[in-house]
């Protein structure tokens, strides 16, 4: 297998810099919810942020990698991808098992996964930190759909804003609101509000 | 938006997380361009997509937006609008830029103040859509000018700025203004978007209806352009007005960055160029686009490890600062030159570096130069990989020796390793 | 035109008189940004010295369709008062293409040495 040689360096979040990871499959807007988690903390008076898609030919059902990096106090001046996630955010269990994906995951990343049941940790790397979060289960329940399956950011977001106190549902509230518009807010609203709570340690 | 709010919407100063390519469109409204052609193509597609949304929703009042089946017929509309005296912009990326080419030399011939953007992306075969500016560095000759941006506010301030400069009459010459595809065009940033009574400040007047000093559409006054000049004509004598006004136009640039620094508070060095930690450097790196953002955190690692290291930023490649390269080369022993494109065949790798390389000559400066190449059709630059760049030119200056490794005399740095 | 316009007319066309030949332009420095052309009588000087045959109209026999008017090259084919096709002489360069195209066979090419 041919592979890039790439040096894993001094942490970025030694800087002050905190780097989100997400791991999703096409259509479950994950590229989206990148740039939306730089919007929340943006809005929360993060000083800087950057969303960062890995666009290629992709498809729906195809892996896809997003990243985050945020910073309360200075300027981010990086555009390489996160090696050494902090977080990493999973639209779907089955990623867990794609190399790609599994290789990141570092002691110290938190990992938040899209399940419906408990993670089999002996499967996993060794991490501190896994929470769980049924976000296609309240997207289901919620008819909170494309044609094309559950809008799985919303949900996603909401649950990491509940982790990681970098922001609250009346942030992603306000920007969903400029970001969508007042009527679709709503059920991006109650959603989130549903995975705000449901969020629990796997 | 109703009709009564879009009449009342004026723009205010606000920051908002945005793609390159959405800034880039906020940018072109917020110097209310009057004629908008395009073509979609990625990775720019985005950019017209956001002014189509504008003009469909009221937000860009008296802007026309015109269609067209292919970025030649685009180029085309766009010189006929500006020869019509209005201020017109469009975008593009690579091969939409190649199938513009012909246009594109009409553009400037005729000196006219277009500004167009590019989302930069590697040429094809085979199909690549990733940053390189390969698009930009191809239309050297052509007469436009050229800027590169590294940030996500360098291209919205950078578009304004391009207005400033090409509308000045001693100017009167296009404008390129690029940044990296997908690596700014698609990532999001903060950016702040300026108040409209304080851009409209800044900028010249629209052209009013006589258009242009030098050249109009009026049936009181006509006039043609464009027709034969036989060889005993002044044909060479137009070429050398472009070369003298391109040149000129540095001190331009230079006046209108700092008019933009005084007004909005953002400073882009001396307009052509960014010296960052060059002072008491042995090393120094020339870089430009994005790369020059990451190179800056790469310097500052380096510098906190002890090493004597800073860069120059380079903003413009037409007209190129070479009075500045003097200065920056002076100040170092060893300088790098990263170029994200390529000159085949040319004796002084890639195209940036042979610029630095010619500049250099013949000057008394005995500054070593290392031409680099990296991060071609969107390969990946790592901030360990800028450091190791940084680190090598310090072995050099240490050593004296070139590093092995070189492909006829340049570094292309970051090749695949099979593991 | 207004005033101020007419001021920039002049400034930069100039007006029909005092339009700056070629021979004004002392070196590039002077020329203006781009090359441009401006209307003018002429403007490759007299060419009806070119004119080896000479377009003469059977104005009698002519039914005014007008095709001599449209195709002439150099546009130096008028309706007169009376309706009449006329040709100017000082700029007909006698190419030739009216009496080709005239329907009618009313134009004859002349040598000029019999004129």
């Amino acid at each position: 297998m041919k592979n890039q040689k790439r040096k894993v360096g001094k942490k970025v979040s030694e800087n002050g810099t905190i780097e989100i990871s997400f791991a999703g499959r096409g259509g479950q807007t994950a590229v989206t919810a990148s740039k939306l988690l730089a919007q929340f903390v943006y809005e929360k008076g993060f000083r800087d942020a950057i969303a960062i898609p890995i666009i290629g030919a992709e498809r729906r059902g195809a892996p896809i990698s997003a990243f985050t990096k945020i910073s309360k106090t200075q300027q981010i001046k990086t555009y390489d991808s996160v090696v050494n996630p902090d977080y990493m955010v999973v639209f779907d269990i089955s990623l867990l098992q794609i190399p790609k994906f599994k290789n990141v995951i570092k002691p110290k990343t938190t990992l938040l996964v899209n399940s419906d049941k408990a993670l089999d940790r002996d499967k996993l790397p060794q991490i501190e930190k896994i929470y769980i979060i049924d976000a296609t289960g309240i997207c289901i329940e919620h008819k909170f759909m494309l044609s094309s399956g559950p809008i799985l950011n919303i949900p996603m977001l909401s649950a990491f804003g509940k982790i990681t106190g970098f922001y609250d549902l009346n942030t992603m509230e306000k920007v969903i609101k400029e970001e969508f518009g007042d009527k679709k807010a709503d059920l991006n609203i109650e959603v989130a509000r549903a995975a705000f709570n449901s969020v629990k340690e796997g | 938006m109703t009709e009564a709010e879009q009449r009342d919407f004026i723009q205010k100063k606000e920051s908002k997380i945005l793609k390159g390519n959405i800034a880039a469109a906020y940018a072109a409204k917020s110097a209310r361009v009057q004629v908008i052609s395009a073509y979609p193509i990625t990775p720019q597609t985005t950019v017209v997509e956001k002014l189509s949304e504008f003009v469909d929703g009221g937000l860009m009042p008296g802007t026309q937006y015109i269609k067209v089946e292919s970025e030649h017929s685009v180029m085309a509309s766009i010189v006929g609008a500006s020869i019509a005296g209005t201020r017109t912009f469009t975008a593009t990326s690579g091969q939409g830029l190649f199938y513009m080419n012909e246009m594109i030399h009409w553009a400037a011939g005729a000196r006219l103040p277009i500004v167009t953007t590019l989302a930069s992306r590697g040429p094809a075969p085979p199909w690549n859509i990733w940053a390189d500016y390969f698009d930009v560095i191809n239309a050297r000759d052509t007469g436009w000018m050229s800027a590169f941006c590294s940030t996500h506010q360098e291209i919205y301030d950078e578009i304004l700025m391009s207005y400033k400069v090409t509308e000045n009459p001693d100017v009167m010459l296009p404008k390129f203004v690029a940044y990296g595809g997908f690596v700014l065009s698609h990532t999001s940033k903060p950016v702040m978007i300026e108040e409209q009574d304080l851009v409209d400040k800044f900028l010249p007047p629209l052209p009013d209806e006589e258009g242009w000093e030098h050249i109009f559409i009026d049936p009181e006054r006509p006039m043609m352009h464009g027709n034969l000049i036989m060889p005993s004509g002044f044909y060479m004598e137009f070429r050398m007005k472009i070369h003298d006004a391109m040149v000129r136009a540095k001190e331009k640039i230079k006046k209108v960055a700092e008019e933009f620094e005084r007004m909005f508070g953002r400073s882009y060095g001396n307009g052509l160029v960014q010296e960052y930690k060059l002072d008491g450097a042995d090393v120094g790196i020339v870089i430009y686009g994005d790369l020059a953002l990451q190179m800056e955190q790469a310097v500052d690692e380096l510098r906190d490890e002890g090493y004597k290291v800073g860069m120059l930023k380079l903003r413009y490649f037409r007209p190129f600062p070479e009075e500045d390269i003097r200065k920056a080369a002076k100040k170092v022993k060893v300088l790098g030159v990263v170029d994200r494109a390529t000159a085949f065949g040319s004796p002084t790798g890639g195209p940036v570096s042979s610029e630095v390389k010619s500049t250099l000559h013949n000057s008394g400066i005995e500054t070593k130069v290392l031409p680099m190449i990296s991060g071609l059709g969107g390969r990946e630059v790592t901030l360990e990989q800028q450091k190791d760049q940084l680190k090598i030119l310090v072995k050099m200056n240490e050593t004296g020796e070139l590093p092995d490794d070189l492909l006829y005399g340049t570094l292309w740095h970051g090749k695949l390793e099979v593991e | 035109m207004s005033k101020p316009e007419e001021e920039k007319w002049k400034k930069i066309c100039k007006s029909k008189e005092e339009r700056p030949k070629v021979q004004e332009y002392k070196n590039w420095t002077e020329l203006p940004p781009i090359p441009i052309s401006l209307p003018l009588d002429g403007s490759m000087g007299r060419t009806g010295d070119w004119r080896t045959f000479r377009p003469v109209i059977n104005t009698s026999e002519c039914n005014k369709c007008g095709i001599c008017w449209m195709y002439c090259p150099e546009g130096v084919i008028q309706k007169n008062e009376d309706g009449d096709y006329e040709i100017d002489l000082e700029y007909c360069k006698g190419c030739g293409i009216c009496a080709t195209e005239c329907p009618t066979k009313n134009i004859e090419m002349k040598r000029e040495s019999e004129m």
